[in-house]
């Protein structure tokens, strides 16, 4: 058999990316997945005459250098840079949010472009606008300091230490605020504060615990970048992955599932298969949670107290509820105008954030439609309308088998009523296909425990800023292994997960 | 330094000693942190297992004659590792693994008896019948060599071919043939325990009034059902009183179908056909008509744009195998996913109807014919090269990888 200078297990978004990685520098690489497709969550599936997005609503960092500030994503860097073919799409819109409290309620859209942005929130809260700016402000500031810590590969030595103290120290001190005290301090409307906070449950914390930071530089990146989709759905990117790998000269077999990770002494010597084969390799990156790999996947013997206590200390970030309807009706006659919407009983999301906890509590969802971006996804005279709501805790926690199949139905069911009720669209009379992934239908295509899509929940201590500089070195205790993925350093996201393979591809080359 | 133009006083009293201590914040947490066993499997793990193993080992139990067919009860096979069937929904099919004179193929039944008697931890069963089909050696096979005590190797529980009550009417008409009665006769036997709640009316088609499959079992169903399923029989060739003659015809399904209902159908290829002109003729909104994959598209010759001159040939396939390469053939009206698999290639399948995507493959040279109704691929397969081989017929010479999962 052909010798391999590096496996990686799982051909998600971090794995592929480690892999491209890898074969552009020249290695040899095997990528090893369990499944018959690339890409984990970056997938589709096809159901009648509709293709299916399983997960992507959108990436971040992928500006093309045509937007308001000139910039070309990091991210689309990354990806370019690997050669991959896809045709990208921008969203013109940052999000619909709909609060449905019949006292505080609202249901506004928001624009990308920082001045579009700042304008609709000034019309929809007035005296907001100055505010808005001053935060979006510090998101201009966020995102160059962010990009000169990239440039110094997030690890600045002494002396480019105190150059960031000079050009960044606003940045250090916004850090370890929350979103919420820094908006606070800033002075934002409540109402703007919760409007500003909507793409929360994209990144499992709630604004008390999440870096102020973290989600104004993302936000900015989004209103400045634009968020973008593929055209022919994630499957795509997926599978130019594949593509771009292969012509660099990797292998990738999929149904090959990695059954056991062989440790020696603190030393990576192989990986095990499930069908039997050992495959000798001093380095391996795993696509897959720590949780997972030190929880069953390797010699008991062989997992560090290091890990154990990181484990344990984590909090495991979101599973989530989705479902995909294949509607016979157009888009434009529909009745509902928007590509991402979040419904919410509140704007608070800390209260969203505890409700969202279990199932007897979670009512809400977000909505995303295609079609009013790529308006031919579907076909003629269809659309697409997907639903995903996140749970913060392990909801599926006590569901049997035998209740499964009427819950699965019964949570469909919820949300469909919900959005007739609050939309006065008729979903139900339009319905040709219907698809539910519940927790557990995710934990059986990632293996994820709880079915979790997110990770590790990135609150507090376990923030990105502290991660990313823990990445290296304190979070690496096995010779010849790293991690990465959307449980990674730059936290969940298509996008960070890319930048995670990236990341720590390099850090295993230096060690190659 | 003026670069932004933000107000600063929010960050008053502010330092960067925070930002500065984060990694050891982060460390302080870990070192507090108890080092225990690592829980790596949670409840939602547990029943992705259990609904959704990767092979699942069953003893014949029973074995039943009927007209040209058997029908066989399984039971879980706990010295084999399976400990309990998995629950599934009526209307769900698995694929057997059958070994015939030294090559392994897959073949998909319905799973006709009642999700509940798969449920739980122990004495978990299914039932499946198996008909003689004309050109089916792996019906031949099984008809002439399974016995008693005997145990099989299936799949999980798979397929969508079944009711939705957010999408489907509540009465639906089902056309059966043949042994397409076995998705239906699950359905009759959950409305009639409680697990699912619709109205089914089953139109049934058999050829005469004796080669009725499960007939008895069928009435007792309607009989506990109480109202909610009703069967009719349809007789081909034969004319009999209580019996319906013909073929299951548009006006047939009017004459039991009215207000709003969904039409479900199962049966024998040529029945499909004949079905999918006659639902046509009903208006229905395409979401109220359900089909059951077809199953092998079979000789592609004659399909609309299949290149007549491909017609009868032999060609030389290389099939790449986790790097390593095999030479094999394969006739123009095979699927490359049959050479494969007679030729002892293990490709993974399941639908074997071009639709699942299960055997995704990818096509590294040569060309191939894809039917367009059995062309179930995601658009970027397309794009980069990939085929489903189980739909998928060589025009010439091919080289392939696949992906077996053995
Ligand atoms: C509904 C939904 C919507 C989302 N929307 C967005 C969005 O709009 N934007 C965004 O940026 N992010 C979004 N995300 C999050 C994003 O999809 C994930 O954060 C990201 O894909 C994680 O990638 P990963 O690298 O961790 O790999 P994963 O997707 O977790 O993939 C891991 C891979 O490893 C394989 N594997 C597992 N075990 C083994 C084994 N033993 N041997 C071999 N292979 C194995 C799996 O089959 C899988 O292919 C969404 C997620 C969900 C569920
Ligand atoms: S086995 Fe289903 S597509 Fe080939």
């Amino acid at each position: 058999m052909k010798k391999y200078d590096v496996i990686v297990v799982g051909a998600g978004n971090g794995g592929l990316s480690a892999a491209a990685y890898f074969a552009r520098a020249g290695k040899k690489v095997l990528v090893l997945e369990k499944h018959n497709l690339p890409g984990g969550c970056a997938t589709s599936f096809v159901r009648g005459r509709f293709e299916f997005e399983a997960t992507l609503h959108e990436l971040c960092q992928m500006g093309d250098g045509k937007n308001e500030v000139g910039r070309v994503g990091a991210v689309r860097q990354l990806l370019d840079g690997y050669g991959l073919n896809v045709d990208w799409v921008a969203v013109e819109e940052a999000f619909r949010t709909i609060v449905y409290d019949p006292e505080k309620g609202y249901d506004v859209t928001m624009p990308v472009g920082i001045k579009e942005f700042t304008a609709a929130m000034e019309k929809e809260v007035p005296g907001s606008g100055k505010f808005v700016q001053c935060v979006l402000e510090y998101g201009r500031m966020l995102c160059d300091g962010v990009e000169w810590l990239a440039a110094h590969n997030n690890e600045p030595g002494p002396l480019a230490k105190i150059e960031m103290l000079l050009k960044y120290g606003d940045l250090m001190k916004v850090v370890p605020k929350s979103t919420n005290e820094m908006l606070d301090r800033i002075g934002l409307p409540e109402k703007a504060k919760y409007i500003f906070e909507s793409y929360w449950d994209y990144i499992s914390a709630n604004s008390d615990q999440m870096s102020f930071a973290v989600y104004c530089f993302m936000t900015y990146t989004y209103l400045t970048q634009k968020p973008w989709i593929a055209r022919e759905k994630s499957h795509e990117i997926s599978m130019a992955f594949d593509d771009a790998i292969r012509k660099m000269g990797g292998d990738i077999w999929y149904n090959t599932e990695v059954d056991r990770i062989d440790i020696k002494d603190g030393r990576v010597k192989g990986v095990h298969l499930k069908y039997g084969q050992y495959i000798e390799c001093e380095n391996v990156m795993c696509n897959l949670m720590p949780t997972v790999v030190f929880g069953r996947m390797v010699d008991p013997a062989e997992v560090p107290e290091r890990e154990k206590k990181l484990i344990s200390a984590r909090i495991i970030g979101q599973n989530c509820f989705t479902l995909y309807l294949g509607l016979d009706i157009p888009y434009e006659q529909l009745g509902f105008k928007a590509y991402d919407t979040f419904v919410r009983f509140t704007g608070d999301n800390v209260k969203q954030y505890e409700s969202f906890g279990s199932l007897d509590t979670h009512r809400d969802y977000c909505v995303t439609i295609i079609n009013e971006v790529i308006p031919d996804c579907s076909p003629e005279g269809t659309c697409m309308v997907q639903f995903a709501k996140f749970y913060t805790d392990d909801a599926f926690r006590d569901v049997t088998e035998e209740e499964y199949f009427k819950l699965k139905d019964r949570i469909a069911r919820e949300i469909v009523e919900h959005f007739e009720k609050i939309t006065g669209i008729d979903l139900q009379s339009h319905i040709e296909e219907l698809v539910v992934a519940s927790p557990v239908t995710w934990a059986r295509y990632l293996g994820t425990p709880q079915g979790d899509v997110y990770g590790y929940s990135p609150a507090g201590w376990d923030g990105m800023f502290p991660r990313v500089q823990s990445g290296h070195k304190l979070d690496h205790t096995v010779q010849g292994l790293r991690f990465c993925g959307g449980h990674g350093t730059q936290m969940d996201g298509y996008s960070q997960a890319y930048l995670s393979g990236a990341e720590q591809a390099r850090y295993m080359l230096e060690e190659m | 330094m003026g670069k932004y133009n933000y107000d600063k006083s929010a960050l008053a009293g502010l330092g960067v000693g925070d930002f500065l201590n984060e990694v050891k914040v982060r460390e302080a947490h870990i070192a507090a942190a108890p080092a225990e066993e690592i829980k790596s499997v949670y409840n939602a793990n547990i029943l992705a297992g259990r609904l959704h193993p990767d092979y699942q080992q069953a003893r014949i139990a029973e074995i039943k004659n009927e007209p040209d067919a058997k029908t066989f009860t399984f039971v879980q096979d706990d010295e084999n590792g399976t400990g309990a069937l998995a629950y599934f929904r009526a209307g769900q099919y698995i694929s057997a693994v059958i070994e015939m004179n030294g090559v392994i193929i897959t073949k998909p039944y319905t799973i006709a008896s009642a999700p509940k008697a798969a449920l739980g931890d122990k004495n978990t069963s299914y039932m499946i019948t198996v008909k003689k089909s004309p050109d089916g050696f792996a019906s031949e096979h099984i008809l002439n060599n399974w016995k008693e005590g005997d145990v099989i190797m299936f799949s999980q529980p798979l397929g969508q071919f079944y009711y939705q009550d957010l999408r489907d009417a509540k009465n639906v008409i089902a056309a059966a043939g043949g042994s397409g009665i076995t998705p239906f006769y699950a359905m009759a036997a959950a409305i009639a325990d409680g697990t699912e709640d619709f109205n089914l009316t089953i139109l049934y088609g058999s050829r005469t009034a004796d080669s009725i499959l499960l007939k008895n079992e069928l009435a007792e169903l309607e009989t506990k059902a109480a109202g909610k399923v009703k069967v009719v029989h349809i007789l081909s060739d034969e004319e009999k009183d209580g019996y319906e003659h013909g073929f299951i015809t548009a006006e047939m399904i009017k004459k039991y179908g009215s207000g709003d209902y969904s039409v479900f159908a199962c049966g024998p290829k040529a029945m499909m056909d004949f079905l999918k002109e006659e639902t046509e003729k009903l208006g229905l909104p395409g979401r109220r008509v359900r089909f059951e994959v077809p199953g092998e598209f079979g000789n592609p010759a004659g399909t609309q744009g299949y290149p007549a001159e491909a017609a009868g040939k032999e060609y030389d396939i290389t099939v790449i195998v986790r790097g390593e390469e095999t030479k094999i053939k394969c006739r123009s009206d095979q699927t490359l996913l049959d050479a494969c698999q007679m030729a002892g290639i293990p490709v993974t399948s399941d639908c074997r109807s071009g639709l699942c995507g299960w055997c995704h493959s990818r096509l590294v040279s040569g060309d191939v014919f894809m039917p367009e109704s059995a062309d179930g691929r995601r658009e970027a397969d397309k794009k980069f090269g990939w085929i489903h081989p189980c739909a998928a017929y060589p025009l010439g010479s091919v080289t392939m990888e696949v992906f077996p999962n053995v």
